[in-house]
């Protein structure tokens, strides 16, 4: 019965505190919060930006409006909404290489995961790497033994320089001993036209860009950077299965800006982290090919951490740093 | 399905009374932000687009698309009033469409605009119905270095599009270009050419500078004329319609526009733009009056308008037949399929046939609504010229301004639009043509992006760019091009001495 | 300034911003041929403009037409307008929409030959009334919000 007593306790003391927290907060949101998507449209975080801020307005009582500032790499629009004013109504979903490979590479308005709020991680997107259906190889296997005989003659178009798919195939490069050619493209969308004209060889490219022309039969996905097999593509095996440990993936943090204050950005969390577990919206997403993974804003703080400092010694290692 | 089955099928499905509907709100919205300069319809898509999740994915992409083309038909109304293009296709109309205007002849330079954007939208449809899946490989063939080469095609009949000297267009390409490499470089994000401006890192953006190089700098020129003889213009109801002999001069050339437009709106990319300039040139080339271009040749309005909205449709078929958006307004319609949950690509033809024929159908049924809401309005667009010369001046200043100022609510974007004006009105009075600049500062990124990744493509073997059998053709089409009012000239010489 | 002084300094001028875009290109890491870095095309560009600049001052001086019109032949007008439109967007950040706008309809009214203060007033605050309604209201513009500081 003690037992019993100390819950209820416990949950008044919830319950007045949370009660306390809604009256701080309680005028936010008043109008509607605008998601800036550092990229152009059509894009994974353009297209998970967009389900996100549609799953979140029942939640946040306020719609969310979703507007592309595409440029550098994404780092305009993210530095925009970094530097503006922390009231919650400027949010970003930017992506993993604008937070935490640009800033290793120039001189930028943000550097460390200490200089935004992280609110709440949206989804991961696997890297995997394919090939145009007309290409002799059908393993990665084959690949390689190609690529090891000629060097530099299968090139790989990558979604642009300092992107994770330019990371990931730079990686793959120095720990394979290899010299698989990289060209890089604006963005992802980008250069699937280029790999479908024959233009290059292969990419390094997400699964919603690739599926519907795997699903055609115009390309083939040979091996995948992530932990496990995707479920999509059940027969291409891991670049670790291939004695490659090159386990690399993009993912999608939605911030604010420094300083945005804690009631706020945990109301945007809780607005999210409902969104991202509703049912017909996870469904959507995980047929386009993202992998769910929420995180709380501190954990997910420490995971930014993680990445960047990860990257600054890929990067160095690679020569590919701030000149 | 074949296609005559496809598009009956698809009419079944564009007038389901929700999808017309879908449809004339989306030509209705498309006419206005076409009209309004600055707001561009990319953004009106962006707006709108969680507007749709209540239609259906066929009802959604009808509306947007309508939006889209609808934006292409409005365009042309500020440009040949005010001289101030809203967009980079209709910079060319201002050259000759904005003289007409000046002259008396606003309601034929629209009318003929109208028509020709009409005819141009049915060509389009009927080729990307008929012929639009076998020509979609097209697209593909195009790798970097064809786009680069296409560029340098494009800048090449860019500086004979006016009749100054080759060395002053040339200075216009190149300051347009250096223009082009300020802010960020696409392929490693350096940033160049920002003089410690934070915001110059995102590019000088195209419109602020069009607007002023026209609308500002028109502005100033009518100041400084005489003001006794700045008299409204006179339009008479009589003259608001083409004469016989109007009609007779625009046909060849909306004809021409029309498929031109077409197939240089399969091959994505800048292809819009370039679509106007090369008609505008190729009409000059072969009219009998090359003389009254850029004095109100009401071919130079024509051809230019209908090739802009070819190319606006001929776009639709590698969105539609390859689920791949090569301008910001198809990657905007990519994004809506998307989120109604269309599995794009090339089966979607086969999965989804009523986005797709229903989408082409609802074209046809959009262009005609777009031509029944334009012709009224001719009227009233002319007789706003009719208005107090300085009623006109200071509405058209507030209009640059705030025009301007709503693309992303930037003062930069209006600190250039002022400059661009003062710089433009200084230019003209040296002979140099500001519309060159602006051209080749919308040719300019994607000149450089295809530049370096055709390098990185070739491992920097760049003797390989010129083997590929397009880019050698489109280089050499360029060289004749530059070459031949010297070569004509020399071979006159010779056939006379 | 006769015309022939300013086809020679336009020339002038744009060899100037062509060396100099040369200048500022050799600054930045120019790459390899086969990954080329972000120097390399506005260096070509920086010598397209050189060349052609060269050109035109070589055609500044051979050539004999006089341009078309004398440079700032009247000057006065346009100069007043491009102070009232400068004017505009210094105070646009600071006081918001309203008086800026009214203020740069009245110096455009009066240059294009307007009469009267009262009416040039009245039609000012016609057409601002009628911009706030059409670009804030309807099409949901937001104009940056006075700050009164200098």
């Amino acid at each position: 019965m003690q037992f019993c007593r100390l819950l209820k306790l416990v949950s008044l003391c919830a319950l007045a505190l949370g009660f306390a927290a809604s009256a701080v907060a309680q005028s936010y949101p008043s109008r509607p919060v605008t998601m800036v998507v550092p990229y152009a449209p059509g894009g994974g975080a353009d297209i998970i930006a967009r389900l996100l801020a549609d799953a979140m307005k029942p939640h946040l009582g306020q719609p969310v409006i979703v507007t592309n500032r595409p440029g550098g790499q994404g780092t305009i629009g993210t530095a925009d909404v970094i530097q503006a004013k922390p009231d919650g109504y400027t949010i970003a979903l930017s992506a993993v290489a604008t937070l935490t490979v640009q800033p290793h590479r120039q001189d930028l308005p943000y550097n460390t995961p200490d200089d935004y709020e992280p609110i709440i991680k949206a989804a991961n997107l696997p890297i995997m790497f394919s090939v145009h259906a007309k290409t002799p190889w059908t393993t990665m296997k084959e690949a390689f033994d190609f690529i090891r005989a000629n060097p530099g003659k299968i090139r790989v178009g990558s979604p642009g320089n300092g992107s994770m798919g330019h990371l990931t195939l730079a990686t793959l490069n120095s720990k394979a001993g290899t010299r698989f050619a990289h060209v890089p493209y604006l963005s992802g969308a980008e250069s699937i036209p280029s790999m479908l004209g024959g233009h290059v060889e292969a990419l390094v490219v997400h699964p919603p860009e690739i599926l519907p022309h795997t699903a055609a039969g115009t390309a083939r996905v040979l091996a995948t950077f992530e932990e496990k097999r995707n479920p999509s593509y059940p027969d291409a095996p891991t670049f670790r299965e291939l004695g490659y440990d090159v386990t690399l993936g993009v993912y999608y943090p939605l911030i604010g800006p420094k300083g945005l204050p804690k009631d706020i950005r945990d109301k945007l969390y809780q607005a999210a982290k409902a969104a991202l577990a509703d049912p017909t919206f996870s469904a959507g997403v995980k047929s386009r090919g993202f992998v769910l993974d929420t995180k709380e804003p501190e954990a997910f703080r420490q995971e930014l951490w993680a990445s960047y400092r990860a990257n600054a010694e890929i990067l160095k290692e690679l020569g590919l740093g701030k000149k | 399905m074949n296609a005559l089955d496809g598009i009956l099928f698809g009419f079944s499905v564009a007038f389901e009374w929700r999808n017309l509907l879908a449809c004339f709100i989306g030509v209705l919205i498309g006419t206005v932000v076409g009209v309004l300069p600055g707001i561009g319809p990319v953004g009106a898509m962006a707006l709108l687009l969680p507007a749709t999740y209540a239609l259906t994915p066929a009802g959604a992409l009808i509306m947007l698309a309508g939006i889209y083309y609808g934006s292409m038909y409005g365009g042309s109304t500020t440009a040949i009033l005010l001289k101030v293009p809203g967009e980079v296709s209709s910079v060319v109309t201002t050259l000759d469409g904005y003289e007409m205007a000046q002259r008396g002849r606003a309601g034929p330079a629209l009318f003929v605009a109208a028509i020709g954007s009409f005819v141009a939208g049915t060509v389009g449809v009927v080729g990307l119905a008929f012929i639009g899946p076998l020509l979609s490989k097209v697209a593909l063939t195009f790798g970097p270095p064809e786009y680069c080469a296409l560029c340098l095609l494009g800048l090449m009949v860019l500086s004979r599009l006016t009749d100054s000297s080759l060395s002053r267009a040339f200075v216009m390409v190149a300051a347009g270009l250096a223009l082009s490499t300020v802010g960020m470089e696409p392929m490693s994000g350096t940033s160049r050419f920002t003089f410690g401006f934070l915001k110059m890192s995102q590019g000088i953006d195209l419109v602020p500078i069009a607007m002023g190089m026209f609308g500002v700098a028109e502005l100033l020129s009518m100041a400084e004329r005489e003001l006794k003889t700045q008299a409204p213009i006179r339009v008479r109801l009589r003259e608001l319609l083409p004469t016989k002999e109007d009609w007779q001069r625009s046909w060849p050339p909306i004809t021409r526009g029309s498929i031109m437009g077409f197939l240089f709106g399969l091959v994505p990319g800048p292809t819009a733009m370039i679509a106007t300039f090369t008609s505008y040139a190729l009409e000059r080339k072969l009219s009998r009056h090359p003389e009254q271009f850029g004095k109100g040749a009401i071919e130079g309005v024509a051809g230019p308008e209908a090739a802009n909205n070819g190319a606006a449709q001929g776009a639709f078929i590698p969105l539609l037949t390859l689920g791949i958006p090569f301008a910001p307004a198809s990657a905007m319609l990519l994004t809506a399929l998307l989120i109604h949950g269309v599995q794009t690509g090339p089966l979607m033809m086969v999965n989804n046939p009523e986005v797709f024929w229903g989408v082409v159908s609802s074209m046809y049924v959009g262009n005609f609504m777009l031509l029944v809401l334009n012709l009224p309005l001719i009227g009233v667009f002319v007789s706003l010229l009719r208005l107090p010369m300085y009623l006109i001046a200071s509405v058209v200043a507030l209009l640059c301004l705030v025009g301007t100022y709503a693309i992303s609510n930037s003062m930069l974007d209006i600190w250039v639009l002022l400059i661009s004006g003062v710089a433009a009105y200084l230019l003209r009075k040296l002979r140099f043509e500001p519309a060159i600049l602006v051209l080749a500062l919308a040719l300019g990124p994607i000149l450089e992006r295809s530049f370096l990744q055709s390098l990185y493509l070739v491992q920097g073997e760049w003797m390989e760019i010129f083997q590929r059998p397009i880019t050698a053709g489109m280089i050499i089409t360029g060289l004749v091009v530059l070459a031949a009012p010297a070569l004509l000239r020399q071979f006159r010489g010779s056939a006379a001495g | 300034m006769n015309s022939r002084t300013a086809g020679l300094a336009a020339a002038v001028l744009f060899l100037v911003i062509g060396s100099g875009q040369i200048y500022m290109s050799l600054a930045l890491p120019r790459g390899t041929l086969a990954e080329p870095g972000p120097g390399v095309f506005p260096l070509l560009v920086g010598a397209l403009m050189s060349a052609s600049s060269i050109a035109c001052l070589v055609l500044a001086i051979v050539e004999r037409t006089p341009l078309e019109f004398g440079l700032l032949k009247d000057a006065a007008r346009p100069a007043v307008l491009v102070v009232a439109l400068a004017a505009f967007l210094v105070l646009l950040p600071r006081v918001g929409f309203i008086l800026p706008s009214l203020l740069l309809q009245v110096v455009t009214l009066q240059v294009f030959g307007m009469r009267g203060v009262w009416r040039r007033l009245a039609v000012a605050a016609v057409i601002t009334a009628a911009a706030v309604l059409l670009f804030e209201t309807l099409l949901g513009v937001q104009f940056p919000a006075p700050t009164w500081s200098f």
